[in-house]
């Protein structure tokens, strides 16, 4: 027997997919696909393709509808402002930063930033530009919030959040050659505001690495990355002989997702070098689309990101490299459940959690015990 | 006194407005603050230009709006704008102290309640409300989180 979607589920990707007949749909289902719609984080574009079509006789759902308008405005208004003045700060001090996703993106990529939710604002600058522009963060009132990891730094201002980061992904775990993505950067302005902006093809392979991180867990990944394979002139076969296959994987994977929620999306015959490594991605797609379908993204543990990880990896020697850069991770980094587990004994200098490190592993406490 | 009073609202490319529906949002840069205004607020808020007085700008909102709009009003709302700093500080020094808005209402009834001036701070929803991530703490092992 075939397991059953969530309820609301096949009426949401209608309606992503721009094929839902409104009147096929009672009212109070439609607010059940909204309630979907908020967990998968695709609210605002969901809102607004039923804003159009929703009839005289659904009075409630035009109601919600206009509320979810009203908040997305206020709410993108609050982030792009925020954006602007700190990117014209960032500007002033002579700081090159690029903005990673955000009300930017979603203007570009969605023709509207309200149509995009929006809980931070990540900002890129060069490795050796990390002091002055934290010192800059500081000095506009945003507070660290965070440790620096290996590639970002939170801080925060009041619930205006951004991440200062130096890498767009962790160096350690995917391969992102950014001080060539720099030299690919163009000078664009936002509202007046000179900032720099990613390279198409390097926005694509950003995107999906972003969606691959989070294995693909909300819609929200996958309808970025169908807009974004829409929208960005990158074929996406054109990164290909610049990158290795690691990222050849992760961009093909990442089509394969955004064609199962726009089927008009073309996959080119010659994603994949050989015909077993395509096949073997677009069975890992179905079951990760078969799984967004059915539940609701798990918090996953760090196996399971492995095993993905490695799923996603089809010939030997990139196998064999993700094995060793997940061993490398292990050994040399430590990681907030490492913390955790010191403060609940009063140590909290970091020889100490490194000396700790291997009883957690031992005990296997949970990161979320407090 | 209100006659030599000329409000100026806060301006400059450091000022961000923009309209939703029939309310007004206004983001500083320079305070990093973000406010909503309702209609009445806006329209005074808009008329404050430096070189309108009280009168003036009752006069002139009366009729943007459509309803009768006193000099108490005004400066009921002037004096929420001048705290929440949407005023340039040095026009609204001698800001006289009009009447309350309980006040207001007592005298006008019901009625006025609907034109009171209403300027709201903005603030972000937390990030758990809208996030796509799964937290911050699996960042640093490039996603990886422990069991």
């Amino acid at each position: 027997m075939r397991p059953e979607m969530r309820p609301g589920m096949q009426s949401l990707l209608n309606l992503l997919r721009g094929e839902a007949n409104i009147f096929s749909v009672s009212e109070q289902e439609w607010m059940h696909v909204l309630d979907l719609a908020e967990q998968e984080n695709v609210l605002p574009w969901t809102a607004a393709s039923l804003r159009s079509a929703v009839p005289a006789s659904m009075p409630r759902l035009a109601e919600r509808l206009h509320t979810i308008d009203r908040n997305a405005r206020i709410s993108t208004f609050l982030w792009t402002a925020s954006l602007r003045g700190t990117l014209a700060d960032f500007h002033k001090r002579g700081i090159p930063v690029i903005s990673l996703k955000g009300p930017w993106l979603a203007e570009r990529l969605y023709g509207d930033a309200a149509l995009r939710s929006c809980c931070d604002l990540d900002l890129l600058v060069h490795r050796s530009d990390i002091a002055v522009a934290e010192d800059l963060l500081t000095e506009l009132g945003f507070l660290p919030s965070g440790r620096r990891d290996d590639y970002a730094r939170p801080f925060r201002r009041g619930g205006i959040k951004v991440e200062l980061h130096h890498d767009v992904e962790n160096p350690l775990a995917f391969d992102f050659d950014v001080e060539t993505a720099w030299k690919r950067a163009c000078l664009a302005q936002f509202q007046g505001a000179p900032a720099w902006l990613l390279a198409p093809s390097d926005e694509l392979l950003f995107l999906c690495l972003h969606g691959t991180r989070h294995r693909f867990e909300r819609l929200s990944h996958i309808l970025d990355l169908a807009v974004a394979f829409r929208n960005l002139p990158v074929p996406p076969s054109a990164p290909r002989s610049r990158r290795g296959s690691e990222s050849d994987n992760i961009l093909a994977l990442s089509l394969m997702m955004a064609n199962r929620l726009d089927p008009r999306l073309r996959i080119p015959d010659n994603i994949c070098d050989r015909r077993e490594d395509r096949r073997s991605l677009d069975r890992l797609a179905g079951q990760l689309w078969q799984q967004s379908l059915l539940r609701p993204a798990p918090v996953l543990d760090w196996r399971a990101k492995h095993d993905f990880y490695l799923a996603i990896e089809t010939r030997g020697w990139n196998r064999f490299l993700r094995h060793f850069r997940h061993l490398r991770i292990l050994l040399t980094r430590l990681i907030d459940a490492d913390f955790v587990f010191a403060q609940r004994l009063n140590l909290r200098r970091t020889w100490q959690v490194w000396l700790l490190r291997p009883i957690r592993l031992l005990l296997r406490a949970s990161p979320t015990s407090p | 006194m209100t006659s030599s009073l000329r409000p100026r609202n806060i301006q400059g490319d450091r000022i961000t407005i923009q309209d939703v529906e029939t309310e007004t949002l206004i983001y500083d840069e320079r305070s990093h603050k973000a406010w909503c205004l309702n209609r009445s607020s806006a329209s005074i808020w808009r008329l404050c230009n430096g070189q309108y007085t009280v009168a003036q700008i009752a006069a002139m909102a009366t009729a943007e709006l459509g309803s009768p709009v006193s000099e108490d009003l005004v400066l009921l709302t002037l004096e929420e704008l001048r705290q929440k700093e949407l005023l340039e500080p040095q026009t609204v020094e001698l800001l006289p102290q009009g009447l309350s808005r309980r006040q207001m209402i007592g005298r006008a009834g019901l009625a006025a309640a609907a034109l009171l001036p209403a300027i709201a701070a903005l603030t972000a929803p937390p990030a758990s409300a809208q996030s796509g991530s799964t937290g911050t703490d699996d960042r640093v092992s490039g996603g990886y989180k422990e069991p």
